[in-house]
């Protein structure tokens, strides 16, 4: 019984003299570390285009003048111009016709106006946009459409399937009707390259394009004093979603 | 009993499927910008109208008329009892439509031929532009010079031509 209790004893000095020891060992295994830390931030791209100007087609009657181009009728004269006002209109003249745009200003460039009035046959009126493409990654055009309000009863309704149909120039020498066309000038450019058709067409930072829309009117008093409203929506998308 | 439990589960796995599917659907969604455009196309022609205006004098018993014809651009003139000594005077007027083009005078004539009968236009010519909404007025002037055709009844046709 007594060398039991001696026998406990001298394990329970043991296990306090481990226990010490250990201890010491905690402090004397401690690794050696150092760390770096980082911070950071992610920005993602942007996407974004802006009506950046107009263009717009003036015409005039210039009594007494001779017939001159680009529309050879006497007495007309034809305008084409970047704004939305002609800086030169020709002395003695009546502006008879005009396509101008006007930028809604209040809806964060992204709204524009067209009014096209007095169209008459013999002259090519233009009026476009001028596209900004400011987004960092490139897109791609994925609509261009402009067409006319439904009003299947007006005839200038057909004028956008008249514009299709006549498109081929080795079929039709020329194109009459409303179609999309426009111009692209890149960025870093000083001259604007014409594009037939706008759809596809692929966007970098700070490219400025042009989207027109075109009228040439028949001849034929079908045509006469009417009038059409119309709407259109010109569209961007990331240019690795683009389907054609 | 086992088909039933076996069911439940393809349930919920449809479920979570479709849920899963939803979440991608946003995912997904490419980025696009949108310009829109609005506006109106109306076309023109040349609308023009001639009509009569005031004469002088009107009435008695020597006095001078006008009447619109058939055809649009012609007005019948008419003097009842002409006598020497005395002016006839009608103005027209030539009227463009707001929605019109300018117009120009390209023709300008009275007929009528009588011995000792002047017969002029005054107040408009050839050359002459009438804007949109704007109406040109002219005067036809008549007055004998002799007496050859005193007392009788002169009708002239007034014609305007605007291109």
């Amino acid at each position: 019984m007594r060398r039991n209790r001696a026998g406990l004893k001298r394990i329970g000095v043991l296990a306090l003299a481990l226990i010490i020891a250990l201890g010491a060992l905690g402090t004397a295994y401690a690794a050696w570390t150092d760390s770096v830390y980082i911070e950071g931030t992610v920005n993602t791209g942007t996407l974004d285009i802006d009506v950046a100007g107009v263009s717009s087609t003036f015409v005039y009657k210039v009594p007494g003048n001779p017939p001159e181009p680009p529309s050879n009728l006497p007495e007309i004269v034809v305008h084409y111009v970047f704004g939305q006002t002609d800086p030169e209109p020709p002395a003695g003249g009546a502006l008879i016709a005009r396509a101008v745009t006007v930028p809604d200003t209040s809806t964060d460039s992204d709204l524009a106006y067209m009014t096209l009035a007095g169209l008459f046959p013999g002259v090519d009126f233009w009026a476009d946009v001028e596209l900004e493409y400011l987004g960092s990654i490139p897109a791609t055009i994925s609509m261009a459409e402009i067409h006319a309000i439904d009003d299947p009863g007006n005839k200038l309704d057909s004028l956008w399937t008249l514009g299709r149909d006549t498109k081929d120039p080795l079929v039709y020498p020329v194109r009459y009707g409303a179609w999309i066309d426009g111009e692209i000038k890149p960025d870093g450019s000083s001259t604007w390259a014409y594009v037939d058709d706008p759809l596809g067409l692929e966007l970098q930072q700070f490219d400025m394009v042009h989207i027109a829309l075109h009228v040439r009117l028949p001849e034929g008093p079908e045509y006469e004093n009417l009038s059409l409203e119309f709407a259109g929506t010109i569209t961007v998308i990331q240019y690795n979603e683009y389907a054609p | 009993m086992r088909n039933r439990r076996g069911l439940n589960k393809i349930g919920i796995l449809a479920m979570v499927l479709l849920l899963a599917l939803g979440a991608m659907g946003t995912a997904y969604g490419a980025w696009v910008d949108e310009i829109y455009i609005e506006g109106t196309l109306s076309t023109s022609d040349i609308n023009t109208t001639l009509t009569c205006g005031a004469c002088s004098p009107d009435s008695g018993t020597t006095y001078i008329a006008c009447d619109e014809a058939a055809n649009p651009t012609k007005l019948n003139i008419s003097v009842t009892n002409a006598l020497e000594g005395e002016d006839y005077y009608c103005e027209f007027d030539v009227n463009n439509a707001v929605n019109s083009f300018p117009v120009t005078v390209t023709f300008l004539s009275i007929s009528g031929s009588y011995s000792g009968v002047a017969a002029d236009i005054e107040d408009l010519a050839v050359s002459d532009v009438i804007n949109p909404a704007e109406t040109a007025t002219g005067r036809v002037h008549i007055y004998l010079t002799t007496d050859a055709s005193a007392g009788q009844d002169l009708t002239f046709v007034l014609t305007v031509i605007v291109h």
